[in-house]
């Protein structure tokens, strides 16, 4: 059994690179990627579980990172948008203009690359039922949509 | 997007990518919060459980004693009131809380936990007082005094406080002769209309991040659309040399106009000042960016419209009661805004409206996208009524009575040739929602399709002298740097204002540099990434700026071109001779100065310079509400269809549609986004947003859980048209758009929900339950 | 961001699980078995909860079992809401289960619906209706029993019980089934009723949740729902009042607003498995 008190020397696997972080047990992913480890691309709306703007990927499926702590995390590969470069759906945002503000961005492009990993062509439902957990203030989704359906 | 204009421009009027989207879509751009100075202690704010209630007592010992914390500090230590128009809000509630969620007490420590875990050390003692639910009964005569002390506070000239009451402004338009002009009408509706406030929800929480340096200088990090409105008011406010304070301002995720004003940023300065100028980093939770920072302004009102027989409108006498909330904010200006516009794009020759700013105990308001046009939601229902009752298509009514050049607006300035085409943007919203199929069908099973249509207006609510400026410099390439002091706040502006400066280069707009953050100290002066007039001011200086560089740069070719300079013309990253255009110089060339072979070297290096300021404005009188105060307006229409499921009132909006007319499109894709963007938003408004309130004012939504925004899969389809009247004036030809895409859509959508079930709907959010009670109400029509 | 610290402990069998809870029982420690940490994390964040210790099981294999045998088809509580879901055996279920987003289900976990402190515990209906058992472990030993008898409006655990995993007979699971959820406005929101509904051996079986304000199964209700004296069209109101409940009224849904979609939602029903 792992018994973890106080505060953790924590490996984690990351974009494909092994790190080193000291957390506390208590510690949320979302917060050792951003302030632990400067990965900032990742970000903060709700810490609740409600916004998505905090998506990263635990073995290749999407996760709200503010609803998971650090410690459970050893041994999953993470993948977090800093480890995408210019892949397809990256570009999709760009060219549709999937984004505004583009704070919502990163969670999006993160969960939208798996849904497109697990189903390269899917269907409007099953996009739905992916992205539904991600909010966009700006688009009103009509680029994400557009984006999604042009990869 | 096809490419819908731009035929004679090479680079105007084209979908270009946007040059933040390599950034956004790698997470690399930084925003506020994504940046720390080294030795950032951070702060978390205590937060009111009561609505209105008296402070008895604070004491923070516990917490000040708690592990990494380095100060806790509450009202009493800062004995000052901040404001943008109406000096009234204490950074720390002082004495009393006004509103729910109201910050009471902040502790700063090392890291964020140990803020957030001392909170619940600090002990405060309330005494709770009676509560205000609503601007009616805010003015109510026995109704408890919100500001007991208004008569002392400071506010600028154009806003009139009423001490002794719950009134912060109070905003008059008298046009005409609207008592008379009622008695002689053929035809009067009258209804009363609601909606709670509620919250912009940008993504991006709010955050600011303070230090002082050892000379006194004031830095902020913050994420703000106003960067210099804040360095002024902190300046005035605490007494800062202006020059001491420089605000970085950095992209920001989603502003809606709730981070245009001073937010978090005083607070944090006096958090930095508590513990010896170390730097702060105050950063909203989601929960206190819903409620402790200001949201969405209420609305209660009573619109009365009388027309003739043959539907021309005669009179509009318009009360408008904007929920102000706790502190007053943007809403004073909110509210004499939307007074400015009442009744709409129309040509009214009678108005009386009476627009108040009111105190209560909500959240309080600040800018939101739209700025106090939400006036339009109960006039369009209202026309939709008087469509019915004069047994005419609303779309023939709207059209019949649409304002045109040489009419007067309601603020009595005669309306130019500039003014858009209102009866084409209907005409071109009907079709693209389909209204010649009928505005309701029946599909059987309880079913009904419907649709409503709305038109709108907007100038931008800014002061008269608000200006804009741009500087340009180059680099070794020939290419250059574009220096302004916007934010990109999600709308695309650096893009555009790049393009028009390619445009008049006639060079690439890869070639225009623009650096995702300001800093008030190095970038020209600006006065805020709002009202929708970046573009329209921004792209006039940048013109300004063009014309600056290319002279120069035209200057300096002509002597190793020998030529004058009048010949010479730049495009293609060259300076050339207009008849002989093979003879001339790459630009590299010259804007760092020219070098002969011998090395003499000519000109210097090129700084173009360019300002705006508008011109002609002027506030409005004080009784008559007379005045220039609109620098252009926008004017559209917008229609959405919904079906409706009688039996239990749920409902899908199908389609959502907008024709405005814009003059000149610079970025179509950009523009159509904008638009589409403000219509999801106000879509969300009008279905499901809104704070909900209990007995004793408490937001029981205070949580993104529950305070519900428009998700993915949700949205309708979109149609977007421009019609383009061209704005003589603006950088060519184009006007603001980026807040009008939300004007029409709560009276279009209240309008298709009401005909869809033969009654009328007048409160939003229109829930599915709102439908359902108000078709199980015994009474015929009315709201409960 | 979760204020305060605490001790986190990761088991591999259902031993080890009940020795840590020992270990921070005994500590003092405010002590919470940990699923899919959506829920604990919620609450902990806003001070709601401050949990001194939790024990995740999602490494303990009895907890993460998924899979037939002798005849039942069995859910370990630890699975996520979407393996449940793709596991497909049990279609109301996979049905049940789709609340909250896709992205939540990666986490959330059947044990933590059914025994969390947020009342809707949508994914019980199923299983109330399809004569599950819950098997349970705590300090003294391991024990199976019917779900009904531990479950009133919520699960009732002995101090220090875990949720181990719930089974049906696999023939319920291929009954005719209907189901119905109804939101404010938002699919993405809590129910403001969720209706679930089989039939077995020709007598129809319902449970429900939201409309009450907690799941509720009732023989009186199911009663009404099959009994032939009364005309279809009057069962769902008399089935309502024969559960003899409250309907929860707040600012999600009037009870006038609830009640009507529940007499839908159960006439609804009737018309598909009469
Ligand atoms: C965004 C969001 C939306 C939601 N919407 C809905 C909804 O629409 N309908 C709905 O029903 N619920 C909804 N929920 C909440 C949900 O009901 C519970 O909060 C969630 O199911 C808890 O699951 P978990 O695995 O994350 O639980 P945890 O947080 O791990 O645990 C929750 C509680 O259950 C206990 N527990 C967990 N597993 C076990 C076990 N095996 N044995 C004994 N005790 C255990 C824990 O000790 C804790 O007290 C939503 C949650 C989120 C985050
Ligand atoms: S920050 Fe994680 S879901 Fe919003
Ligand atoms: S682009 Fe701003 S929230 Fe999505």
């Amino acid at each position: 059994m792992i018994t973890y008190r106080e505060y953790v020397a924590l490996s984690l696997h990351i974009n494909g690179e092994d790190r080193r972080v000291v957390v506390r047990p208590a510690d949320t992913l979302l917060h050792v990627l951003r302030d632990g480890l400067g990965l900032t691309g990742t970000k903060v709306g709700c810490e609740n579980g409600d916004c998505g703007a905090c998506t990263v990927l635990v073995d290749g499926q999407p996760v709200k990172s503010c609803m998971v702590l650090a410690v459970e995390m050893e041994g999953s590969e993470i993948t977090t948008i800093e480890g995408l470069h210019d892949t397809a759906i990256q570009r999709a945002f760009i060219q549709e203009n999937g984004f505004q503000c583009g704070y919502c961005t990163s969670g999006f492009i993160v969960n939208a690359y798996a849904l497109l990993k697990a189903h390269p062509n899917p269907d409007s439902d099953t996009i739905r039922t992916w992205l539904e957990g991600n909010l966009c203030r700006c688009t009103g989704y009509e680029g994400i949509e557009r984006a999604v359906k042009a990869v | 997007m096809p490419d819908v204009s731009g035929s004679e421009y090479r680079y105007l009027g084209r979908s270009i990518p946007r040059k933040d989207g390599p950034d956004k879509v790698s997470g690399k751009l930084r925003y506020a919060d994504d940046v720390h100075p080294p030795g950032c202690l951070h702060a978390a704010l205590l937060t009111s459980p009561h609505a209105h209630a008296k402070i008895l007592s604070i004491d923070g010992t516990a917490a000040g004693a708690a592990p990494g914390v380095r100060a806790v500090v509450t009202g009493q230590d800062f004995p000052i009131l901040l404001g943008l128009y109406l000096g009234d809000t204490p950074p720390l509630a002082r004495g009393k809380v006004r509103h729910f969620g109201e910050p009471v007490a902040a502790v700063i420590a090392d890291t964020p936990y140990q803020a957030r875990a001392a909170l619940d050390l600090v002990r405060v003692e309330y005494e709770q007082l009676p509560v205000v639910h609503s601007p009616r009964e805010a003015l109510a005569s026995d109704a408890p005094i919100i500001h007991e002390a208004m008569a002392s506070y400071v506010h600028i000239p154009p806003i009139h406080p009423e001490p002794e009451s719950n009134v912060a402004n109070r905003t008059r338009i008298r046009k005409g002769d609207v008592d008379a002009a009622l008695a002689e009408a053929d035809v009067v509706v009258s209804l009363d209309f609601d909606f709670p406030p509620g919250d912009h929800v940008a993504m991006e929480p709010r955050a600011a991040i303070a230090e002082i340096r050892a000379d006194g200088t004031v830095v902020i990090r913050s994420s703000t659309q106003a960067p210099f409105v804040v360095r002024a008011l902190m300046s005035t406010f605490f007494g800062i040399p202006i020059g001491k304070i420089v605000i970085e301002g950095p992209p920001i995720g989603g502003g809606f106009g709730g981070k245009a004003g001073i937010q978090l940023e005083g607070l944090a300065y006096l958090l930095s000042r508590s513990v010896g100028g170390r730097p702060v980093r105050l950063v909203n939770s989601r929960e206190d960016d819903l409620v402790a920072s200001p949201g969405h302004i209420g609305l209660q009102a009573t619109v009365k419209l009388g027309a003739t027989r043959d539907g021309k409108l005669v009179a509009a006498d318009l009360l408008y009661l904007f929920d102000s909330g706790g502190y007053a904010d943007y809403a004073v200006n909110m509210s004499r805004a939307g007074a400015i516009a009442a009744p709409g794009p129309y040509n009214v020759p009678n108005i009386r409206t009476d627009s108040l700013c009111v105190y209560t105990n909500h959240p309080f308001a600040t800018a939101y996208r739209g700025f106090g046009h939400e006036v339009f939601y109960p006039v369009e229902r209202a026309m939709d009524e008087l469509a019915a009752e004069l047994g005419m298509d609303p779309v023939v009514l709207r059209a019949r009575n649409a304002i045109r050049p040489g009419d007067l607006s309601p603020t009595q300035s005669v309306m130019d040739p500039n003014t858009g085409d209102l009866a084409r943007c209907l005409e071109r919203a009907a079709e693209m929602i389909g209204w010649e199929d009928g505005s309701r069908i029946d599909l059987g099973g309880g079913r009904v399709r419907a649709r409503g249509i709305s038109a709108f207006w907007k100038a931008p609510a800014m002061p008269t002298n608000t200006d804009a400026g741009v500087v340009l410099t180059f680099n070794e390439d020939g290419s250059a740097n574009l220096s302004s002091g916007i934010i990109e706040i999600g709308q695309g502006t650096y893009t555009g204002v790049a393009q028009i400066v390619a445009e008049r280069f006639g060079m690439s707009p890869d070639m225009v540099h623009v650096s995702p953050e300001i800093q008030t100290h190095r970038a020209p002066h600006d006065w805020a990434t709002a009202a929708s007039r970046s573009l329209f001011m921004v792209g006039r200086a940048a013109l300004a700026a063009a014309d600056d560089a290319i002279d120069q740069i035209k200057r300096t070719a002509s002597a190793p071109l020998r030529c004058s300079v009048e010949e010479l013309a730049v495009a293609d990253g060259r300076v050339y001779v207009r008849d002989d255009p093979d003879h001339g110089l790459a630009l590299r060339d010259v804007v760092l100065g020219y070098v002969y072979p011998d090395g003499n070297a000519i000109g210097g290096q090129v700084i173009g310079r360019g300002n705006y300021i508008a011109r002609g404005l002027t506030d409005i009188d004080a009784y008559t509400g007379e005045g220039h105060p609109a620098l252009e307006w926008t004017i559209g229409a917008q229609a959405v269809e919904v079906e409706v499921d009688l039996r239990d009132g749920s409902y899908e909006v199908l389609k959502a549609v907008c024709a405005m007319d814009v003059g000149e499109v610079i970025n179509p894709a950009l523009a159509r986004a904008q638009v589409v963007g403000g219509m999801a938003m106000s879509l969300g408004f009008s279905t499901t947003e809104g704070y909900v309130f209990d007995r004793r004012g408490r937001v029981e939504n205070a949580v993104l859980r529950d305070f519900k925004i428009p998700r993915y899969g949700e949205h309708p389809v979109y149609d977007v048209d421009f019609v383009r009247t061209p704005q003589g004036d603006g950088p060519y030809g184009a006007r603001g758009l980026g807040e009008q895409g939300v004007l029409g859509i709560p009276g279009a959508f209240a309008n298709a929900v009401s005909r869809a079930i033969g009654r009328p709907v007048n409160r939003l959010p229109i829930t599915p339950e709102r439908i359902w009670s108000t078709l199980h109400e015994d009474t015929e029509g009315g709201e409960p | 961001m979760i204020p305060h610290n605490l001790v986190y402990y990761r088991p591999s069998s259902l031993e080890e699980a009940v020795a840590a809870y020992r270990e921070a029982d005994e500590a003092g420690l405010d002590t919470f078995y940990y699923g899919g940490g959506t829920e604990i994390l919620t609450f902990a964040r806003r001070g709601n909860l401050k949990p001194g210790a939790v024990i995740d099981i999602k490494h303990i294999p009895e907890c993460m079992a998924l899979r037939e045998e002798g005849g039942r088809c069995l859910f370990g509580a630890g699975l996520p809401l979407n393996a449940v879901i793709e596991g497909g055996s049990f279609p109301l279920l996979s049905r049940a289960a789709v609340i909250v987003d896709h992205t939540v289900r990666n986490r959330l976990s059947l044990g933590g619906n059914i025994a969390g402190r947020l009342p809707y515990r949508e994914t019980v209906l199923p299983f109330l209706l399809a004569d599950a058992e819950a098997r349970l472990v705590g300090p003294d030993g391991e024990r199976g029993v019917p779900l009904r008898e531990v479950f009133d409006r919520r699960l009732k655990l002995e101090s220090g019980e875990l949720l181990i995993s719930l089974s049906v007979p696999r023939a319920i699971t291929e009954t005719p089934w209907f189901y119905r959820r109804r939101v404010r406005k938002t699919r993405l929101d809590y129910p403001v009723l969720t209706a679930c509904f089989v039939k077995v051996e020709g007598q129809i079986r319902a449970a429900t949740t939201a409309a009450f304000g907690f799941p509720v199964w009732s023989p009186r209700f199911d009663d009404v729902l099959n009994d032939g004296a009364i005309p279809v069209s009057e069962r769902p109101a008399r089935a309502i009042d024969a559960a003899g409940l409250r309907i929860a009224d707040n600012a999600r849904a009037s009870a006038a607003y609830r009640r009507a979609l529940l007499e839908s939602a159960i006439g609804e029903a009737l018309d598909a498995l009469l």
